[in-house]
């Protein structure tokens, strides 16, 4: 599979047409995590408004700030980004705004993608989506004009049905106009807060680190390598198994113990009814490592208190891949300690042992960890190994891979280099190493195509409403630490439930009013908003739980987490997830 | 010609192929993954069925489309699916979900088996619109067969040695 990564927002300017898919991208500029976002906006407060103004469009179900400054917002029905992507390709194919000898030279696929798309005429887009035809054209119009091409995708995309199968066609939008490794032509997929990008570099999700690809025995052996251990103890007989899958593990009581570090899942992961339930089970015990007490902890046999940024030395790498340094500013308060430390000591305790006998781990504070990253990097992609503290205290902030990552036309996909042989994104099984050496030979991009599929909830008469969650700009994930900024806490103090005019009118909801949401998996109430999003879809921030109530863990009768609500099922492809399509009904508490 | 004897065989083998995924779904309703996509890879067996028709009509044999509207909710089904709710909580649903999948990877492959039979047949009669019901349709075949191995590849570990 072609990840793609790492254009620079910086260099958005005056002529470009960002796409913005499913992503409330004004909450992401201004969230006080996302740094490196925050430092050079989206242009949004200077080029939006500004003489030479770059066209936009925006897919989307709510009429966000970005969507309200949109040439075009396709507001598309919860769960049907592909047909509306699938269209949008078929009219730059049909059309002839593509660059055919770019894609010729630098891709794979295309007959393919060809042939799938064709049946996504504007009008059957328009039928599965929810959006106008026409409006599928003119946004087609617009990016098959641009001369320069930048799209981003972030969370509305990732954890929505067919997720994988959606932020593939938006890289397969700017690859086939050959709109990317260039000032202003790219796709930032965004991970997440900075954090989320390091933790894919260095295999913290579960991956091997530096990108390296399980199915690919010479990978592992070189990590074995570094390691100094033997292949055989890394585990690579399966993908890596995913949180999803963890917690299932869990519920079935083969796995005994569970360390959860720095987040929330008893707010953050969907059908919480039944994470609370894995969570508090006697057979399984939990290790919670954080900043501040949450919900999770609450449910935990062991908290360790851990030390925040500001507390601790470390690097941060942002979508974009620069990569930031950030000192220790003041000692952590009580017992807290940082994370590292903490698994430092871990390993020192259960004494690993390297293949000589010697300690495995080998580097003892965060300079020394990072020089072994630096080592464990070279040659990756992600080559860390001309960027170090003594380079980054002379000025933070330098990009790996230099400032053009595809500049060439190389996609670091070959057989032998490439993270991943890819997934069916319909099924989620792996690509056998010699499918994909003859489907892509010549390590060049993939143009993989996805047929539409129908989500796997949809309204029904018990249910008739859209359910789609999702972010407001004053609060992080599950505002442990936005909600403690009294700032931030007074802007957004309350979880509400938005809903479109025309559903408040019919089921004589005003704003203000206490309202009720039930799904099949549970029940909230918070009062209404009426909002400018799809009739027939509501809307809630998923940020809300109860470490600020009194019971602190759970509902106690008072529900207003938005992920009570939502359906555990995941995308087969990036195991993230969905939880922005659930079928819903809504009343007057 | 025999084609039609070809095709029997292939639409009885989608068939059982589509009835062991959606009971596959209600036996493991609490492996969420296992859940959701057994149901859409069933719609792709009983579609595939339905594609084949005009052809078993054109080579006279009497294909059944599978049971398309096939009704969920009712009482058989219910049993099931609670049953596996709270079966799912125990670890001995890790091992039937084990037994279920090495089933289910044996019945796509012989629906695989017959579909590539299918094929040969539709080549050297020269049957292109036989061939090109094939072509779309076989693949989606071997997509299910490689879920349920892969799925008995990622699971096999942790069910046989915790």
């Amino acid at each position: 599979m072609t990840r793609i990564r790492g254009a620079r927002p910086a260099s958005i300017r005056k002529g470009l047409v960002p796409v913005v898919c499913g992503r409330n991208s004004n909450a992401r500029l201004y969230s006080p995590v996302g740094a490196g976002q925050a430092r050079e906006p989206m242009g949004r407060a200077n080029s939006l408004h500004g003489p030479d103004r770059p066209r936009l469009v925006v897919v989307h179900p709510r009429r966000t700030a970005p969507a309200a400054e949109a040439d075009v917002h396709l507001p598309v029905r919860p769960g049907a980004n592909p047909p509306v992507l699938n269209g949008i390709l078929r009219e730059l194919i049909v059309t002839d705004r593509i660059d055919r000898a770019w894609v010729d030279r630098h891709t794979v696929g295309f007959d393919e993608l060809e042939s799938t798309v064709m049946s996504y005429t504007p009008g059957h887009a328009a039928e599965l989506s929810g959006v106008a035809a026409a409006d599928i054209q003119s946004a087609a119009r617009i990016l098959g004009e641009a001369e320069a091409l930048l799209s981003t995708v972030l969370q509305g995309v990732y954890q929505t049905h067919q997720a994988t199968a959606a932020a593939v066609q938006v890289n397969n939008i700017n690859l086939v106009r050959g709109m990317i490794g260039r000032p202003g032509a790219g796709v930032l997929q965004m991970n997440g807060q900075p954090t989320a990008e390091n933790t894919r570099e260095t295999g913290a999700d579960g991956d091997l680190p530096g990108f390296r690809n399980w199915a690919n025995d010479d990978h592992v052996a070189e990590l074995a390598r570094l390691w100094n251990v033997e292949p055989s103890r890394i585990p690579h007989y399966a993908p890596p198994t995913h949180a999803m899958e963890i917690f299932r593990y869990c519920e079935q009581g083969s796995i005994g113990l569970l360390w959860i570090s720095g987040t929330n899942p008893a707010v953050s992961l969907p059908e919480l009814a039944r994470v609370r339930a894995i969570l508090s089970q006697e057979r399984l015990f939990v290790v919670v490592q954080d900043l501040y007490e949450t919900e999770t902890t609450r449910l935990a046999d062991v908290v360790l208190p851990a030390a925040g940024w500001g507390e601790k030395t470390g690097t941060f790498t942002n979508a974009d891949r620069t990569v930031h340094l950030s000192e220790q500013a003041v000692e952590p308060p009580g017992e807290a300690r940082s994370d590292l430390d903490i698994w430092l000591d871990y390993a020192r305790r259960m004494d690993f042992r390297d293949k000589d006998g010697a300690p495995l781990v080998k580097w003892h504070d965060a300079e020394s960890t990072y020089a072994a990253w630096q080592e464990c990097s070279k040659g990756r992609p992600c080559d860390y190994s001309h960027i170090s503290y003594e380079t980054l205290r002379g000025g933070s902030g330098i990009q790996w891979g230099g400032e053009r990552l595809y500049g060439d036309g190389r996609f670091f996909a070959g057989p032998d280099e490439c993270e991943s042989f890819g997934r069916d994104l319909a099924t989620g099984a792996p690509l056998e190493p010699v499918e994909y050496r003859s489907l892509n030979p010549d390590g060049k991009a993939i143009l993989k195509a996805a047929d539409h599929l129908p989500p796997d909830e949809e309204p029904s008469d018990d249910f008739p409403l859209w359910l789609t969650t999702g972010r407001t700009i004053w609060h992080f994930h599950t505002r442990t630490k936005t909600a403690r900024a009294p700032e931030l806490q007074a802007a957004a103090p309350e979880p509400w439930i938005e809903l479109s005019a025309g559903d408040a009118d019919r089921l004589g909801v005003s704003g203000g009013d206490l309202v009720e949401v039930s799904t099949s998996r549970g029940t909230v109430r918070a009062p209404a908003r009426i909002g400018d999003l799809r009739e027939g879809t509501v809307f809630m921030p998923f940020h809300y739980g109860y470490w600020d109530t009194d019971d602190g863990a759970g509902p106690d009768g008072n529900p207003r987490a938005a992920n009570e609500l939502t359906l555990t099922d995941w995308d087969p492809a990036s195991k993230q997830p969905l939880q922005k399509t659930a079928a819903c009904r809504l009343s007057r508490a | 010609m025999r084609i039609g004897v070809a095709i029997d065989d292939l639409a009885s083998a989608e068939g059982r192929l589509a009835e062991a995924l959606l009971e596959l779904g209600e036996r493991h309703k609490a492996d969420h993954d296992v859940f959701h996509l057994s149901r859409t890879l069933a719609r792709w067996a009983h579609a595939h069925i339905a594609a084949l028709e005009p052809f078993a009509a054109r080579y006279a044999t009497d294909v059944e489309a599978g049971d398309l509207g096939r009704e969920h909710g009712g009482p058989l089904h219910m049993l099931r699916e609670k049953g596996a709710e709270l079966l799912g909580r125990r670890p001995e649903a890790g091992l039937l979900l084990l037994r279920d999948m090495r089933a289910l990877h044996l019945l796509a492959a012989e629906a695989s088996a017959n579909w590539t039979i299918l094929g040969q047949a539709a080549q050297a009669a020269n049957e292109t619109e036989l061939l090109e019901c094939v072509s779309r349709c076989h693949p989606e075949t071997l997509r299910t067969m490689r879920w349920a191995l892969n799925k008995l590849k990622e699971s096999a570990p942790q069910i046989l040695t915790t």
